[in-house]
């Protein structure tokens, strides 16, 4: 087992350093630069080139932004003078969390229960109703379920606020927002698992041996149909995690989500890179968790592996 | 005593209705095996979906099958349950494949016998223990802490078939129980519920494509083809003056596989479709011994010896 999470932890690294060194240069290669939306004279722009390091050779520029990377310091932000990467994220990235987290335990709570019910009746009218819901999550744009909840439970019932955080009911239409596409796909996923797993001949002897049909679904069918689900959501708790742009600006949330798409228009080479590496690095760590998780549910993955 | 009466199963769709299995009778005293035996299509597991009860919510189902007096096909869900846990027994066709496998072997059986015994906790584990020793495991501890992957074929039957016989049941319904299995294995695991049934004296009735299985290990052999039971009778009388053509065609093939010379014997031509309708016998195409009436109209079955068979012949 620890050969296993060691290996993974270097081809992890690996991967990193290829995201670094991709990110690095496109967004190099990207037309512009960050001070080009501020008239400054040509004296003062070298100044600031030549204080931020942009007037090496790229390659030199490269090199000095890995053994930064490697002190973990991201650098400073070139649009918000004085301010250092880490900082920008270490403010925003709780509130992208919180509602990222809860998002994905609603999605996986909602999804599973819903797949499940509609996997056992399937074809009947629960199904149906589940199918037609998930796909009206899948087709609603979240800028438009984001606007249709605010209208409706904000300025017409106002049962929750328009935006902003300030208090943790705030979250409620957020996250509400965030977790409707993957509950949806979620939903998908376990029910077309579900009918399979349901048709396969240990669920068939299990009923003819007499045990309760809800007890050979939760307990024989849900594991054997949770793996799909398992490995979808590490990458999912990525996205949801380091938030989302447009749910963001809807609520006005100063999460990570709407710093990502802003610093690229502005060229904001470091907390580009930064945030991307953070992305990744969040990205790997839920992988991999995930892949223990599945890996610990499936006893013929665990013994193979001899651990 | 197992009574299985005027049993058809008909699935109707809007282009019409096709009668999968028709008229099948038969009924079977405690302690005796009735073995049935066909090819693949011939309706045999639908025979035995229906009497364990798996097919009781089509609308096509009809007849009766009587377990210990109570009726299968009338069963309510949860009568259905009961009659599985106390009278019904099932061992299953794929043994590695029947358990689940993200459970313990262990888990399992105790659940099962928790089910059908209404033991408790520990008490269940004890009686999965001498269960599982008196089917031939040296160390049962030792095999309900493992996974079913890590059991061999034979090992997971025999689990299936402790599963099957905690709840000393009247009739147990072992379906193709060693098609999976090497011949070594198959001999055992044979033997291992032969050994059960004469302990406890359940009805079995083996469903095979086996033939040599099906004769050596059974007291009656019901024959089915076309979805109907075309001969029934006992086991050594079959064997030696098989009455239908498809019996003695099939006994034939079954005695005279290989070994002679001039190579295997084989019954031309294919069964027919169920979507073909057709008025005679279903054997007509394929009989050697056909007459006019073959071709028109259905034999009824008729008493021959100590069985029935369903044949113009007689």
């Amino acid at each position: 087992m620890l050969v296993y999470i060691l290996k993974r932890a270097g081809f992890n690294l690996g991967v990193m350093l290829v995201v670094v060194t991709l990110t690095f240069f496109l967004m190099h290669l990207l037309p512009g630069d960050p001070f080009m939306s501020q008239r400054l004279n040509p004296e003062i722009k070298a100044n600031l080139y030549a204080k931020h390091g942009l007037d090496q050779p790229v390659a030199r520029q490269y090199l000095d932004y890995l053994s930064a990377l490697a002190r973990f310091d991201l650098g400073e932000s070139l649009k918000y003078p004085g301010r250092t990467v880490n900082e920008i994220i270490a403010e925003s990235f709780p509130v992208s969390a919180a509602v990222g987290i809860l998002a994905l335990v609603l999605a996986l709570v909602l999804g599973v229960t819903l797949g499940v019910l509609a996997g056992v009746w399937q074809s009947r009218w629960p199904d149906r109703l589940i199918l037609a819901f998930s796909t009206l999550g899948l087709s609603i744009p979240n800028f438009a379920l984001g606007a249709g909840l605010v209208y409706l439970f904000a300025l017409k019932l106002k049962i929750f606020p328009v935006a902003m955080l300030e208090k943790p009911i705030d979250l409620v239409l957020p996250v509400l927002t965030l977790a409707a596409w993957p509950a949806a796909v979620i939903t998908r996923l376990i029910r077309t698992e579900m009918i399979e797993v349901l048709k396969r001949d240990y669920i068939i002897a299990a009923m003819v041996r007499g045990l309760d049909p809800a007890r050979v679904i939760l307990r024989h069918a849900l594991p054997n149909a949770l793996p799909a689900v398992i490995h979808y959501s590490g990458p999912l708790a990525a996205t949801l995690l380091t938030g989302s742009f447009i749910v963001e600006k809807i609520f006005a949330l100063p999460g990570l989500g709407q710093y990502y798409i802003t610093s690229i228009g502005n060229r904001d080479y470091n907390l580009v890179a930064g945030i991307t590496i953070f992305y990744t690095f969040v990205l790997l760590v839920a992988t991999f968790l995930t892949d223990l998780l599945a890996f610990s549910m499936n006893p013929q993955l665990r013994y193979r592996n001899g651990s | 005593m197992t009574k299985v009466d005027g049993l058809s199963i008909s699935i109707k769709n809007k282009k019409g209705t096709w009668s999968l299995v028709r008229d099948v009778s038969f009924s079977l005293e405690r302690g005796r095996t009735l073995a049935i035996v066909g090819e693949s299509g011939s309706g045999k597991s639908l025979i035995t979906s229906a009497i364990l009860g798996m097919l009781n919510h089509l609308e096509g189902l009809e007849g009766s099958v009587e377990v210990c007096g109570r009726d299968v096909l009338k069963a309510s869900s949860r009568e259905l349950r009961t009659l599985r846990r106390n009278l019904i027994g099932y061992i299953p066709q794929n043994p590695r494949e029947s358990l689940t496998p993200t459970l313990k072997v262990g888990s399992q059986l105790v659940e099962v016998i928790a089910a059908k015994t209404d033991r408790k906790g520990r008490e269940c584990r004890l009686v999965a223990e001498s269960l599982l020793s008196s089917l031939g495991f040296s160390g049962p501890e030792r095999i309900l802490s493992m996974y079913p992957h890590q059991l061999s074929g034979g090992m997971c039957q025999r689990v299936a078939i402790a599963m099957a016989v905690v709840s000393r049941p009247a009739l147990v319904v072992a379906d193709e129980p060693t098609s999976s299995l090497d011949p070594l294995t198959k001999h055992k695991i044979m033997e291992v519920i032969k050994g059960i049934q004469a302990e406890q004296g359940f009805g079995l009735i083996l469903v095979t494509h086996d033939l040599d299985l099906a004769f050596s290990s059974s007291d009656q052999v019901a024959v089915v083809y076309g979805g109907r039971l075309v001969e029934t009778g006992a086991a050594e009388e079959l064997l030696l003056r098989p009455g239908h053509p498809y019996t003695s065609d099939l006994v034939r093939c079954f005695t005279r596989s290989g070994a002679e010379k001039g190579g295997s014997y084989y019954i031309p031509g294919e069964p027919l479709s169920i979507y073909t309708s057709f008025p005679g016998c279903r054997y007509f195409n394929r009989c050697r011994q056909r007459l006019e009436i073959c071709e028109t109209k259905e034999p009824a079955c008729v008493r021959r010896d100590r069985g029935r068979v369903a044949c113009w012949l007689y």
